[in-house]
């Protein structure tokens, strides 16, 4: 197991988030939270990425244990040590910065400057829009490429881990499928991925198992392929 | 005439571009009006004078004289030092002890900016205390004859000043271009969670900016005193007229606080030119005024916060 | 004893520009830094009026209240737009603009020299000369000022301002003319102060610009701050220790090469300590979030 939650309860202010919410995420897996809005999703990943505490809320309790170390109230630039890399919500590009400069400092704690060249061209080989653009402002870029770039930036730490809160946030329907796709092949090429989605049915269609959030609390926990041929499941988020 | 005119502007204006690109810096990280950054800009020139006190009390040549021979080279190099490095300091210093604890706490900027004045007001009186209400200077010796340049008259001392300024300015724009602390610093400025993701940690990043932001400051605060008098006062007019270059050029802008620095210097000089010399502050901020409710964004149109909303 | 009363009256007219910034600051949220230039109008306007045209000072005070307002409105309508910082710094450019004006406009306002020789106040023929007659009459006005702001606040207009200042976004999202809220309070914030700087003008009977500085614009926010952000009886706290405590200091027998700027420097730590300790001032319950 690559990370480990245990009972983990989070607050802002008097409002409970999460009650007591455990999952995992196993070395090689995509694994995907999804549920409806305010359901504690996005508070869970936020709570393991450190984003948590940057914002008004707490962490009152649990475990977070990534390679069996706690990294409970460690600070987002103290897990990309660990190897935790985050495509925050709402994709936070550097907008003043042009796209090679974006990914440049993705690579900013990086001392090995033959290989963070190597990874440069693997990114922009992977997201083709990005490689045509490198000189430009990441501000002119559409959603969907700012998204790319922000998942990019991240791939250039080389993270054991890849979190990504809400990628389809904003994105054009075929961006979206395009965005899943390339999880799929970062997975494939040995990057373990945690996402939170609103778009129940892209995340399911490529995840290994999922954790359905509701009011705070998962409810529901099962490979992708079982969840998507649930009934519950399919009424209340794959519109059956 | 207009040329003596242009020329002073330029020379001042050097300055506020100074005192301006240190705020900026500043204001990029944070995000709030560090008003006392005035104060660090005194203190600058406090320290330096400070040093070369305490070299020539021993019975050497009086101050006016001694700073005006470079065999005293050495001194002055320690003075120098003193008052860059002291200012760079102390900008830290007030960071850690007034700011951080606000930020941890997730304070309105309303609070930090009324803290910011208790530092300045705190700081500028005590400077008044020890070094009490009347006029020092570190001037170099008897004014000597300038040089005639384009129909203008420029000293040495002026000269150096201008070099000087430039010089710095250009350096912390290659800076911010080039260093990996400079592009740490623009992306923290660009966006804060955005550089935690990619590893930069924004608390030290923040400190990076106040040391060389008060450095700069310190820097101008000598400047200057080779030109004008010190006084425990010299703060205040620093830091409106670097925070009025700064919104002149476009907040948050490096080339625009240096283009603000001298817009204002020129523009104050030639109102001196047609009005008089009392008017200079009101000038100041009327043309802040109208720039605040045209052109929000300054020269460089920087989209300001509200507008980002 | 007489000494005492003088500072009493001092006392009372900050009361009065402490109450009327803290409409605008404590209670609405609006950032100003300039305030000292309505009293400045205020004192200006009715001085000239009585030295140059011997109209009474009772008019005068109205007047200049007035005037006072009226460059309320002048420097609230742009500062509608600005926000924070901004609003900040444009009010304290008005400050230093209106200092500058009295101070350069030497035709009119005589410049640094001042205005000597200011007619006092007389109630139906009798000129009011003691201290006491000038005490009674400050703290009428202390009352007048007193018994308004508090109606405003109170007052459902009073609920909407307190909106105004914790999220102006949802305030406007229930459909109030926000604008026209923050003008009123700007006006009435002007015109307060433009009386409590009539009553000092024809009570020390001289001024000169160095009352009206920047300085003295953060030394009334300061009481503001320190005795509670929206919170009436702490702006009477306010304004009588800053006040009294400089007198305080004055018997300590220091020279006032020494006591000026240690007092200040006492005021610019209480700044830093209170926002760092208790924002919210001694009987304010205003906190952010």
């Amino acid at each position: 197991m690559l990370l480990d939650v245990r009972d983990l309860t989070a607050r802002y202010g008097a409002v409970v988030a999460l009650k007591n919410v455990s999952f995992h995420v196993g070395e090689g897996e995509i694994v995907a939270m999804i549920g409806p809005n305010g359901a504690g999703k996005s508070t869970a990943l936020k709570a393991v990425s450190g984003v948590l505490q940057t914002t008004d809320g707490t962490i009152e309790n649990g475990k977070i244990l990534f390679e069996g170390k706690s990294i409970k109230g460690l600070t987002t630039n103290e897990l990309v040590g660990r190897g935790i890399s985050l495509a925050p919500e709402g994709r936070r590009v550097f907008t003043t910065m042009t796209v090679l400069e974006n990914l440049q400092m993705g690579a900013y704690k990086r001392k090995d400057k033959a290989s963070v060249s190597q990874d440069m061209d693997m990114v922009l080989t992977l997201f083709p829009p990005l490689k045509g653009r490198t000189k430009q402002k990441a501000c002119t870029l559409s959603t969907g490429e700012q998204q790319m770039l922000a998942i990019g930036r991240a791939l250039m730490q080389r993270p054991k881990i890849l979190l990504a809160d809400e990628p389809s946030l904003g994105l054009s329907p075929n961006f979206v499928e395009l965005i899943f796709d390339k999880f799929t092949e970062i997975n494939k090429n040995g990057t373990t991925i945690l996402l939170v989605e609103q778009n129940a049915s892209e995340a399911l269609r490529i995840s290994h198992r999922a954790y359905v959030f509701s009011i705070g609390e998962i409810v529901l926990s099962d490979s992708g392929r079982n969840l998507r041929r649930n009934p519950d499941v399919q009424k209340t988020f794959l519109g059956a | 005439m207009i040329e003596q005119v242009l020329a002073n502007g330029l020379i001042v204006g050097t300055i506020y571009a100074l005192t301006a690109l240190g705020f900026t810096i500043i204001y990029r990280t944070v995000r709030f009006f560090h008003f006392a950054h005035g104060v660090v800009y005194a203190c600058g020139a406090y320290f330096a004078y400070s040093v070369l006190r305490i070299a020539y009390s021993g019975g050497g040549p009086p101050l006016h004289e001694a700073t005006a021979d470079l065999r005293y080279a050495t001194t002055w190099v320690v003075a120098i030092f003193a008052g860059v490095i002291g200012a760079g300091v102390l900008g830290v210093v007030i960071d850690r002890l007034v700011y951080k604890p606000l930020r941890k706490r997730k304070a309105p900027n309303l609070v930090f900016l009324l803290a910011s004045f208790g530092v300045f007001i705190f700081i500028q009186n005590l400077l008044q205390l020890i070094f009490g209400a009347q006029i020092l200077t570190i001037r170099a010796g008897p004014v000597k004859e300038g040089h005639h340049f384009l129909g203008a008259v420029i000293t040495d001392v002026q000269i150096l000043i201008l070099v000087v300024s430039s010089l710095l300015s250009v350096a912390l724009w290659v800076f911010m271009q080039k260093a990996k602390l400079g592009k740490a610093m623009r992306a923290v400025a660009d966006d804060r969670l955005a550089a935690s993701v990619v590893g930069i940690n924004p608390e030290r990043i923040i400190l990076a900016a106040f040391a060389i932001g008060s450095a700069l400051a310190g820097a101008a605060g000598i400047l200057i005193s080779l030109e004008t008098n010190i006084e425990p006062t010299m703060g205040m007019n620093a830091i409106l007229k670097g925070i009025i270059a700064s919104i002149i050029g476009g907040i948050g802008s490096i080339p625009g606080a240096m283009f603000g620095g001298l817009f204002l210097g020129i523009a104050e000089n030639l109102g001196i030119w047609k009005i008089s010399a009392g008017w200079k502050d009101c000038i100041a901020f009327v043309i802040l005024i109208a720039f605040l409710l045209l052109r929000p964004g300054g020269i460089m149109g920087i989209k300001t916060e509200k507008e980002q909303l | 004893m007489e000494y005492f009363l003088h500072i009493l009256v001092i006392t009372g007219i900050y009361i009065i520009l402490t109450l009327s910034l803290n409409l605008v600051v404590g209670y609405t949220g609006l950032a100003v830094l300039g305030h000292a230039a309505f009293s400045c109008m205020g004192a200006y306007v009715s001085s000239l009026l009585a030295l140059n045209y011997g109209i009474s000072p009772w008019i005068g005070l109205f007047v200049g209240a007035c005037v006072a307002a009226l460059l309320g409105v002048v420097i609230g309508f742009p500062s509608l737009r600005l926000k924070g910082d901004y609003l900040a710094l444009a009010t304290f450019g008005a400050g230093v603009i209106v200092y500058s004006v009295a101070k350069n406009w030497v035709a009119v306002t005589r410049g640094p020299m001042g205005l000597p020789g200011i007619p006092g106040f007389s109630i139906f023929g009798v000129q009011l000369s003691g201290v006491w007659e000038y005490l009674i009459l400050v703290a009428a006005f202390v009352f007048i000022t007193y018994f308004v702001i508090r109606r405003i606040v109170k007052s459902p207009f009073g609920r909407i301002l307190r909106g105004i200042r914790e999220d102006e976004v949802a305030a406007l999202a229930m459909g109030k003319n926000i604008n026209k809220y923050k003008i009123i309070v700007f006006v009435v914030g002007a015109f307060f102060a433009g009386i409590a700087g009539s009553l000092y003008a024809h009570y020390i009977t001289f001024i000169d610009p160095s009352s009206f500085t920047v300085m003295e614009s953060i030394t009334i926010l300061l009481m503001v701050v320190f005795g509670g952000m929206g919170s009436l009886a702490g702006s009477f706290v306010g304004a009588a220790v800053l006040v009294i405590f400089p007198e305080l200091l004055r018997f300590l027998g220091m020279p006032s090469s020494v006591a000026a700027p240690l007092r200040q420097m006492i005021y610019g730590l209480l700044l830093i300590v209170l926002m760092l300790k208790r924002p919210q001032g001694i009987l304010g319950t205003y906190r952010w979030k």
